[in-house]
C-alpha cells in the first residue's frame, strides 16, 4: 500500500508539473472569477448589512476560499479514466503491480499537492492581501482545515472516479462530465453559498457528498463554528470520503469484469 | 519551367524549455531563440512532365522543400515560383493547381466516409459532376477503393487510408503532384498500385511529380531524375544511372575458394590493383570500382594464383551506396 | 492494364446507368457550388451530419452544456430571494442581461469553437497543413471543422431568460425589438474578435496550452452590470478586453440607462471592427505557421 501511494504520488508531481503552462492558465482563470464574484459580492453589500444570515466580510471570505480551493480538489480524473478505458490503457494499467483505485488517488493527490502549491495557496495570499479574505484567528483552525481540504480532495477524487467509471460504462464521458461539474457547481459551495438556499432545499444540500467540497472547509476556514461544533461537518466530510472511496473499489471491480468478458 | 527555385532557404528557430516554474513563464515570452537551418540555398529547375525523386535522411529537408512548393510553409528567403505563382502568397489559387499525399498523415477528415469527403473535396475544388465520376471511375480501377468508399476515414487500414489520400488529392486533376513519403509503411501491392497509378498519370496526363522516399526502390521505378538533398543543400541532382556514376560505381567480387584462404598468395594475387579484399570462412569478398577496374582482369589475377571454386560480381545496392555517400559527405 | 470492365462488379457499381451526374457509387454529389456561400452551407452541412449521427451523444452533450449554463440561473434565483437588487439592478433586469449575453456566447460556442482546437490539433499536431492545401479561408474551414450545434440550446436557454425577464421589465419600442437580433450577432462578433485576436498567440508562442480559456473566463463580466465594478476594472472590461460590449452596453439601453448609451450605439461598430481586424491580424500570423516534422 505504501510503495503504491509513493509512486503513485511522485507520477502524479511530476505530471503535473510538466503541466505548468496548464496551472498558470488555471491560476489565472480561477483569479478572474474570484474577482468577478468579489465585485458582486462587495456591491451586494454596500446596500445591506447581512445576506441570509451572513454579514460582508463573512460572506465574501466564504465565497472565495469555497472557489479558490477548487483550483485544490478540481479532479480530473473522471476524464483521465474514462479516456483510459476508450482507448484501451487500461489493459496497460492492469498490468502493472498496484492497486489501480489506490495508484489513481495517490496519484490525483500529487497533482493537488502541486496545484495547492503553485495556484491555491498564492491565489488565498493573493485574496488576502487584494479582496479582504479574512485569515483565521484561531489557531487550531490550520490543522482543522488542512485536514478538511484532504477530505473535500477525498471526495473530489471519489466523485470523479465514479463518473469516470460511468462513462466506461455508458460510453459517453463529455455528458456526465458536464453533470459532475454541474452538480459540483450547484451543491458544493464552490459558485453558489449553500446558505442562500430557501430552508428545506438547504438542509437537503447539506447531507449531499458535495458541500463536503467546498462549504464544509470554507465555513471552517471562517470559523462559523466552534472547535467541538467544527468536528461536526468534518465527520461529515470523513464519512462521505470513505463511502465514495469504497463504493468507487467495488465498483471498479465490477468495471474490470465487465471489461474482461466484453474484451474492450 | 513549372517549378523555379533560387536560392531558396529556410530556418526555423528553436529553442530548449527551460526548467521549473519561472522558466515556463518566461518561456512564454521568449521570441528569439537559435536559428536551425532547414533548407539551404536550394537551386531547383523542374519542367512539366518531369518525375523527380528527392531522396535523403531523415532532417535532410525534403519536407521543408516540399511544404515550400506547395505554400504551406513561407521561404525565410530566396525566390520561389510553381507554375508562375508565388506558392506562399498565392496559396488559394497555387493549391487549386495541385495533389498533395503526406504518407505519415491523412488529410480526409477521420469522421467523414470516404464518398463524404470526396464529394466535398469535388465541391471545394469546383470539379465538374461528370469529370468526378470519371475520376471515381479511375480511381476504382487503379486503386481498387470502391468497396472502402462508405467507411469512415477512421475505420481504414493504413493501406486503404492511403489509397485513398492519394485519390482525395488527384480528384481535381492537378497538373502537379507531390508525394511526401507516400508508401511509407505500406505492403508490396498497395505500393505496385500506387506507383503504377503515378506512372500511368504522367504518361497519359502529363502530370509532373514530385516524390519524397527511402525508398530508392521507389526511385528506381518512378524517377528518371533524382535529387539527392542533405542539411538542406542539393548534393546531386540527374539520372538513377547519374546517381549510381557519381556515387561511385561500386561492384563486389565474392570468390569462393578450395580450402583454406592463403593471406599471402591472395595479397600476391591482388598486388598492384585498386581493390579493397574481406575475408570470411573460405570466401574473400573484393569491392571495386567499375570505372578503376574491369571484372574480367580481376578474376584474371585471382585464378592465376588461387584455387577458385565459384565466383560471383555484384552491383551494389543504391541504398548502401546512398548511405555510404552521406557518410563521405559528412565525413 | 486491367479490364475496365472489373469496376462493374464493385460493390457500389452498377445500381443506375451511369451517364447522370453524381449517382456513380451512390455519391450525392451535385458538382460545384454556384457560389462560395452555396459551399460553405454544404461543407457546414457536412459537419453537421457527422455530429447528428451519434444522437444519444450529441443530446447528452447537448444537455451537459446546458446544465453547466443553468447553474447561473439557480444562483441568480437564490441570490435574489435574499436581496431586492444589487445597486439599483433588480432580477429581472439582471436576468435580461444574463440572458443577452447567454444567447451571444451560446452562438458563439455555435460558430467558434474551433479557436480551443487552433494550438493543440491545427499548430502542433500539423493539421494546418490540410487546411493550407485546399483553397479555402484556412479559419473559415477550421471553424467548420468545429461546428457545434450542441451548444444552440444554450442560446434557447439565454432566450428564454429574456422571455422571463420581459413581463418584469418596462416595453420595448418597436426599434428596440428590430434592433435586438443586430446587438446579439454583434456581441458574438466582440467574443469572437477577442478570441480570435489571442489565438493568434499560438503563432509565436508554441505550446500545446493556451491561453484563451482565460479570456474567455474572463468575458464572464459581460453579465455582470458595469457600475458594480471598481473603475480600473470597468475601464479595463471597455478598453482593452472589451467585453461590456458584448451585453451591458446593449442591455443598459433596453433597461432604460442613459449612462451608457454611446457604449449601445457604438456595440455594432465595435464588434464588426474587433472581428474583422483580428480576422486580418491572423492571417497575418498564419504566415508564421511552421508545419511540425519539418
Amino acid at each position: 500500500m505504501i510503495p503504491t501511494l509513493r509512486t503513485g504520488l511522485a507520477l502524479g508531481v511530476k505530471l503535473a508539473l510538466a503541466y505548468r503552462f496548464e496551472a498558470l492558465v488555471q491560476l489565472l482563470s480561477a483569479s478572474v472569477v474570484a474577482l468577478l464574484s468579489w465585485s458582486l459580492w462587495t456591491a451586494v453589500f454596500r446596500d445591506r448589512a447581512t445576506v441570509a444570515g451572513q454579514d460582508g466580510p463573512g460572506m465574501i471570505s466564504y465565497v472565495l476560499v469555497a472557489w479558490l480551493i477548487t483550483t485544490f480538489y478540481g479532479s480530473r480524473v473522471d476524464q483521465e479514466l474514462a479516456a483510459r478505458f476508450r482507448e484501451g490503457l487500461i489493459a496497460v494499467d492492469l498490468l502493472r503491480p498496484w492497486d489501480l483505485h489506490l495508484h489513481t488517488y495517490a496519484r490525483d493527490l500529487g497533482r493537488a499537492g502541486v496545484a495547492l502549491l503553485l495556484s491555491t495557496i498564492p491565489l488565498l495570499l493573493l485574496a488576502g492581501s487584494l479582496l479582504g479574505l479574512k485569515p483565521p484567528e484561531q489557531l487550531w483552525t490550520w490543522p482543522v482545515f488542512a485536514l478538511s481540504l484532504l477530505l473535500s480532495h477525498a471526495i473530489g477524487f471519489g466523485f470523479a472516479f465514479l463518473v469516470g467509471l460511468a462513462s466506461f460504462r455508458l460510453r459517453n464521458a463529455a455528458g456526465l462530465t458536464h453533470l459532475k461539474a454541474t452538480l459540483i457547481g450547484v451543491f458544493s459551495g464552490s459558485l453558489i453559498p449553500l446558505d442562500l438556499f430557501p430552508e428545506p432545499i438547504r438542509s437537503l444540500v447539506l447531507l449531499l457528498p458535495f458541500q463536503g467540497m467546498s462549504h464544509t472547509p470554507a465555513i471552517l476556514f471562517t470559523e462559523r463554528l466552534p472547535f467541538v461544533q467544527a468536528m461536526g461537518p468534518l465527520l461529515v466530510q470523513l464519512l462521505w470520503a470513505l463511502a465514495l472511496m469504497l463504493l468507487g473499489r467495488f465498483l471498479l471491480r465490477g468495471a474490470l469484469r465487465a471489461l474482461v468478458v466484453q474484451g474492450g | 519551367m513549372l517549378i523555379e527555385a533560387h536560392q531558396l532557404r529556410r530556418t526555423f528557430s528553436s529553442f530548449e524549455r527551460r526548467q521549473g516554474l519561472s522558466g515556463a513563464v518566461r518561456d512564454l515570452f521568449r521570441t528569439g531563440g537559435q536559428e536551425r537551418v532547414a533548407v539551404e540555398g536550394l537551386d531547383l529547375r523542374v519542367r512539366p512532365g518531369e518525375v523527380v525523386g528527392f531522396i535523403g535522411p531523415n532532417g535532410a529537408g525534403k519536407s521543408t522543400t516540399i511544404k515550400m512548393m506547395t505554400g504551406v510553409l513561407a521561404p525565410s528567403s530566396g525566390t520561389l515560383r510553381v507554375g508562375g505563382l508565388e506558392p506562399h502568397r498565392q496559396r488559394q489559387e497555387h493549391v487549386r493547381r495541385i495533389g498533395v499525399v503526406y504518407g505519415q498523415r491523412t488529410q480526409l477528415w477521420w469522421d467523414l466516409a470516404v464518398i463524404e469527403a470526396f464529394d466535398l473535396l469535388a465541391g471545394i475544388f469546383e470539379v465538374p459532376a461528370a469529370v468526378y465520376r470519371q475520376r471515381l471511375e479511375l480511381f476504382d480501377r487503379e486503386l481498387g477503393i470502391g468497396p472502402l468508399l462508405r467507411q469512415p476515414v477512421r475505420e481504414l487500414s493504413l493501406g486503404q487510408r492511403m489509397r485513398c489520400d492519394l485519390a482525395a488529392a488527384l480528384i481535381h486533376a492537378p497538373p502537379l503532384l507531390f508525394l511526401d513519403e507516400p508508401t511509407i509503411g505500406l505492403d508490396v501491392e498497395v505500393k505496385r498500385r500506387i506507383r503504377e497509378l503515378v506512372a500511368r498519370l504522367n504518361r497519359e496526363e502529363g502530370t509532373t511529380v514530385l516524390l519524397t522516399t527511402h525508398d530508392l526502390a521507389e526511385v528506381e521505378a518512378l524517377c528518371p531524375r533524382v535529387v539527392l538533398i542533405d542539411h538542406g543543400r542539393i548534393l546531386l541532382d540527374g539520372s538513377v544511372g547519374e546517381l549510381r556514376e557519381r556515387l561511385g560505381g561500386w561492384r563486389r567480387l565474392v570468390v569462393e575458394l578450395e580450402g583454406e584462404v592463403d593471406p599471402g598468395a591472395l595479397s600476391a594475387a591482388l598486388e598492384g590493383l585498386p581493390v579493397t579484399p574481406t575475408l570470411t570462412a573460405g570466401q574473400v569478398e573484393l569491392r571495386f570500382r567499375r570505372s578503376e577496374l574491369s571484372a574480367p582482369l580481376l578474376i584474371q589475377a585471382l585464378s592465376a594464383r588461387l584455387p577458385v571454386r565459384d565466383l560471383s560480381v555484384e552491383e551494389e545496392d543504391i541504398e548502401e551506396a546512398v548511405a555510404r555517400f552521406y557518410g563521405e559527405q559528412r565525413a | 492494364m486491367r479490364p475496365s470492365s472489373r469496376s462493374v462488379h464493385g460493390p457500389s457499381f452498377g445500381r443506375r446507368p451511369a451517364g447522370q451526374p453524381g449517382d456513380t457509387f451512390g455519391s450525392g454529389y451535385p458538382g460545384p457550388a454556384r457560389s462560395r456561400l452555396g459551399l460553405w452551407l454544404r461543407y457546414a452541412a457536412m459537419r453537421a451530419k457527422v455530429r447528428l449521427a451519434y444522437r444519444g451523444d450529441f443530446a447528452l452533450h447537448a444537455l451537459g452544456d446546458l446544465l453547466v449554463a443553468g447553474i447561473a440561473i439557480v444562483f441568480l434565483v437564490s441570490l435574489f430571494s435574499h436581496i431586492p437588487h444589487i445597486r439599483g439592478w433588480s432580477f429581472p433586469e439582471i436576468l435580461f442581461l444574463w440572458g443577452m449575453g447567454e444567447v451571444s456566447t451560446g452562438l458563439f460556442f455555435v460558430l467558434f469553437q474551433g479557436l480551443w482546437a487552433l494550438n493543440q490539433q491545427y499548430l502542433l499536431r500539423g493539421e494546418m497543413d490540410r487546411v493550407l492545401l485546399r483553397p479555402l479561408d484556412p479559419y473559415g474551414q477550421i471553424m467548420v471543422d468545429h461546428l457545434n450545434l450542441e451548444d444552440l440550446p444554450i442560446v434557447l436557454l439565454g432566450l428564454a431568460m429574456i422571455g422571463w425577464a420581459l413581463p418584469g421589465l418596462p416595453a420595448f419600442s418597436l426599434a428596440q425589438w428590430l434592433l435586438l437580433p443586430l446587438f446579439l450577432l454583434c456581441g458574438v462578433l466582440v467574443l469572437a474578435g477577442t478570441l480570435t485576436l489571442f489565438s493568434c498567440l499560438g503563432f509565436l508562442i508554441h505550446h500545446r496550452g493556451t491561453a484563451i480559456g482565460v479570456v474567455y473566463q474572463a468575458s464572464a463580466f459581460n453579465r455582470y452590470p458595469l457600475d458594480i465594478f471598481p473603475r480600473p476594472l470597468q475601464r479595463l472590461l471597455t478598453f482593452v478586453l472589451p467585453f461590456a460590449f458584448i451585453a451591458f452596453f446593449p442591455a443598459s439601453w433596453y433597461l432604460g440607462r442613459t449612462e451608457w448609451l454611446l457604449g449601445a450605439a457604438v456595440q455594432p461598430l465595435v464588434g464588426v471592427g474587433l472581428f474583422v481586424g483580428a480576422r486580418w491580424l491572423w492571417g497575418r500570423a498564419l504566415r508564421r505557421y511552421r508545419s511540425p516534422g519539418s
